[in-house]
């Protein structure tokens, strides 16, 4: 339990405080010198307060307040474990003492370590303290170099640059707009891979070779629109501005089920170019990382072990509960059924083990981008490529690669780390001596829980 | 006019520099509607400003009530008049009787008629915790403390109209701005120049020095450029633009920061692969970030 003083210095005849913590009770207030004052024993956590001054509500607004849905304004309150909050009052006219005060005890007392659901209220109040308080330009690396494509470049030479510069999403420029309009992704690639797959070997390469990204754009929105648009329709570009504060990139990033966003410039400058850089989870995380270390309380969470804490998407046979289904796939399964979970659930990845169910590796949309390479993709059939298959064309291109996992005894801690690593988009949660996959941690799933 | 730093600022916003305050519960007024600039010509006009007054409007309140935002509070400071040796004279206030002193490298006072001293502002942007400046105007006796103002530090001096020379010291490391005019001393050690002039020009126009001498007509001539000149190398890229924005790898990670004068240049690399496209590659700052942008383009058929 903490000492929480709660103090109205700014006059009345009388003062009452109720709050969160007191049911919404009134409860009188002392006057100590010059200012009305009560003291409360609270467990850590986060309140809502409001003071009754003179029979007029008032709240103290040189301290945080938040909103409600009806537009009542509150003050709020951090009560965290390892600071001691009760303060001497600096000495008043009359010489008076905090015992003056009201001590008043509202809870049974109750240590934060056994209540997971205070220590995660907690810790989501500092979260969004930083990511409301920070905007997407801090996180923008103080150099960095984009590659964007004309949205006249004809398709093929797109995928094959992007293959090349080892991206899996690129900006696309139009001329005549003289901005950034669209995104050309690996999931294009995917999506114009079935869609040429049937005569791939007859028309597909010359149609790649052909059509520019703007065309392909126009085809895709016919071809998966279906006949009320309603799958896939025209849509403005998402983006953000640079002035954003990082809560908002990521709910941005979140909602619309994307990997990132271009981060555009309020104000034009003399560069003429409105575009500033991409934001990704990845990027918001790691900001956050380095700032969680700067604090000094209300990160008792992330000491906490997976176990116990509601975050991933887990496998039925561990008994958490999650919002979607976690699905593996052996090797010897078919490329094309890989792609179609994908497409599917709307997942980015999806583990892949072998026959005794051993975690083998991850295959991720990005990864289909390998098949650009000497045009592979011209001369296969989806049907007939294996999972293995496509692993062994990814290895050939960029070497065997480090599979990155963690186990449900790790901390919190040690997960954000882990997915603070450049090019580390999720973590497998795989049982230590079998190796089977238990579950899966992605950046999504991260930020979806810190931002409740 | 010239800004070292990138940063637009105000002349007046000094972070109370000279700040001349009134007390008392009322609105301050501004004593002083003169805005001073810095002397014209001087270079790095934001770290080297002319002090003007700031008046600052209390936010008032009733006990009753909570405060509102609390306003920027500028403390008055006193400026006490300093005794500085000779400062170097500019050419045009030298006298014979000066010359002769300054030729022989004396140090003793000069007795001339009083001089009209000037405020000055000194401002060090390059972070640190504790910054002193020491300078030529009182021959290198003493290390004035400057005032932190977010992330700068800053001092007012009043100074004779004159060319010093000084240096700052930060966390007990002799720095200077290079930024900034400076000059290498004998000893080797860099050292900042700090022109305090009062002389500050309504319009360039006005100043008959500034206007351009006249092109004397032999020095045109009516001949067209023939094969032969076309037929010459081009001149050589300067080695610093060889430094290879469409070279560098695409990094998740902050790239290495790129020199300045790399900054807005359009670097063109035809044919990429066996493929008909161009790649531009341009690299610009915005703010404090520096974004090297790649965008390939077909080549028009």
């Amino acid at each position: 339990m903490v000492m929480q003083r709660f103090s109205w210095p700014y006059g009345g005849r009388s003062a009452s405080l109720c709050g969160s913590f007191t049911g919404w009770r009134e409860y009188p207030m002392g006057l100590v010198g010059a200012e009305f004052q009560v003291v409360f024993d609270l467990p850590p956590g986060v309140y809502q307060y409001r003071f009754l001054v003179d029979g007029v509500w008032r709240c103290d607004e040189t301290k945080p307040f938040v909103c409600d849905e009806y537009g009542l304004i509150s003050n709020e309150v951090l009560v965290e474990n390892n600071v001691q909050p009760v303060v001497q009052p600096e000495p008043s006219i009359r010489g008076t003492n905090l015992d003056e005060g009201t001590v008043l005890t509202t809870m049974p007392p109750e240590s934060s370590s056994q209540n997971p659901g205070v220590q995660i209220a907690v810790f989501r109040h500092v979260v969004s303290g930083i990511l409301l308080h920070n905007t997407i330009y801090e996180v923008v690396p103080l150099s960095s170099k984009l590659a964007v494509l004309d949205t006249q470049l004809p398709v093929k030479q797109a995928f094959k640059i992007m293959h090349d510069e080892g991206l899996a999403l690129v900006p696309l420029w139009d001329d005549h707009q003289g901005t950034i309009t669209g995104m050309l992704t690996a999931l294009d690639f995917v999506l114009m891979l079935r869609k040429l797959q049937r005569n791939i070997r007859v028309t597909g390469n010359e149609e790649l070779e052909m059509h520019p990204i703007s065309a392909w754009k126009e085809a895709k929105l016919q071809f998966y629109g279906g006949p009320d648009g309603a799958a896939m329709q025209r849509r403005p570009l998402i983006h953000v501005k640079d002035s954003d504060s990082l809560a908002d990139v990521a709910l941005t990033i979140i909602r619309n089920e994307i990997s990132s966003v271009p981060i555009f410039k309020c104000m034009p400058d003399s560069s003429g170019v409105p575009f500033l850089n991409l934001a990704t989870l990845q990027g918001i995380l790691k900001f956050l990382c380095s700032k969680l270390q700067e604090q000094a309380g209300g990160c008792s969470l992330l000491h906490n072990q997976l176990l116990s804490i509601p975050i991933g998407t887990w496998s039925p046979h561990t008994g958490r509960s999650s919002s979607r289904h976690l699905r593996t796939l052996l090797l010897s399964s078919p490329l094309n059924t890989c792609l179609d979970f994908l497409l599917e659930d709307r997942v980015s990845s999806i583990p892949i083990v072998d026959d005794k169910g051993a975690l083998h590796d991850v295959y991720s949309l990005s990864d289909i981008m390998a098949l650009a390479k000497n045009d592979v993709y011209a001369r296969i059939e989806l049907e007939q490529v294996t999972v293995q298959n496509a692993l062994d064309v990814q290895y050939q291109v960029h070497g065997r690669r480090q599979c990155y996992t963690c186990l449900q005894t790790n901390t919190l801690l040690e997960v954000l780390e882990g997915l603070s690593i450049p090019g580390v988009r999720r973590l497998v949660v795989i049982e230590q001596s079998t190796r089977f996959v238990e579950g899966i941690i992605s950046l999504r799933d991260i930020f979806t829980f810190l931002l409740g | 006019m010239g800004n070292a730093s990138g940063r637009e600022e105000d002349a007046a916003a000094v972070d109370g520099d000279g700040a001349d305050v009134e007390d008392g519960g009322g609105d301050s007024s501004v004593r002083s509607s003169e805005r001073a600039f810095p002397p014209y010509g001087s270079v790095g006009a934001n770290h080297v400003r002319r002090a003007c007054s700031v008046g600052v409007v209390g936010g008032g309140g009733g006990a009753g009530s909570p405060p509102g935002s609390p306003g920027h509070s500028l403390s008055p400071r006193m400026f006490v008049p300093q005794t500085p040796v000779p400062p170097l004279q500019r050419a045009a206030d030298v006298t014979p009787v000066f010359n002769q002193i300054l030729m022989n490298d004396q140090e003793e006072e000069y007795d001339g008629p009083p001089q009209k001293e000037i405020p000055s502002l000194i401002v060090w942007t390059l972070g640190g915790k504790n910054v002193y400046v020491e300078g030529s105007w009182d021959n290198w006796k003493s290390r004035k403390a400057m005032q932190k103002s977010g992330k700068d530090h800053s001092l007012l001096l009043v100074l004779p109209s004159g060319v010093y020379r000084y240096r700052f010291v930060v966390d007990g490391e002799r720095r200077c701005l290079p930024d900034l005019p400076c000059e290498t001393d004998a000893m080797g050690n860099a050292v900042n120049l700090l022109d305090v002039n009062d002389f500050v020009p309504e319009s360039v126009e006005s100043v008959v020095e500034f206007e351009p001498p006249l092109s004397p007509d032999s020095s045109y001539s009516f001949q067209a450029p023939e094969d032969k000149d076309f037929a010459k190398e081009p001149p050589a890229l300067p080695a610093q633009l060889h430094l290879g924005v469409l070279n560098s790898q695409n990094s998740e990670e902050s790239c290495a920061r790129p020199q300045h004068i790399v900054l807005n240049h359009l670097f063109i690399e035809k044919g990429w692969g066996a493929h008909p496209l161009v790649a531009l590659g341009l690299t610009h700052r915005f703010e404090s970030k520096y974004v090297t942008l790649v965008l390939y383009k077909p080549i028009e058929r």
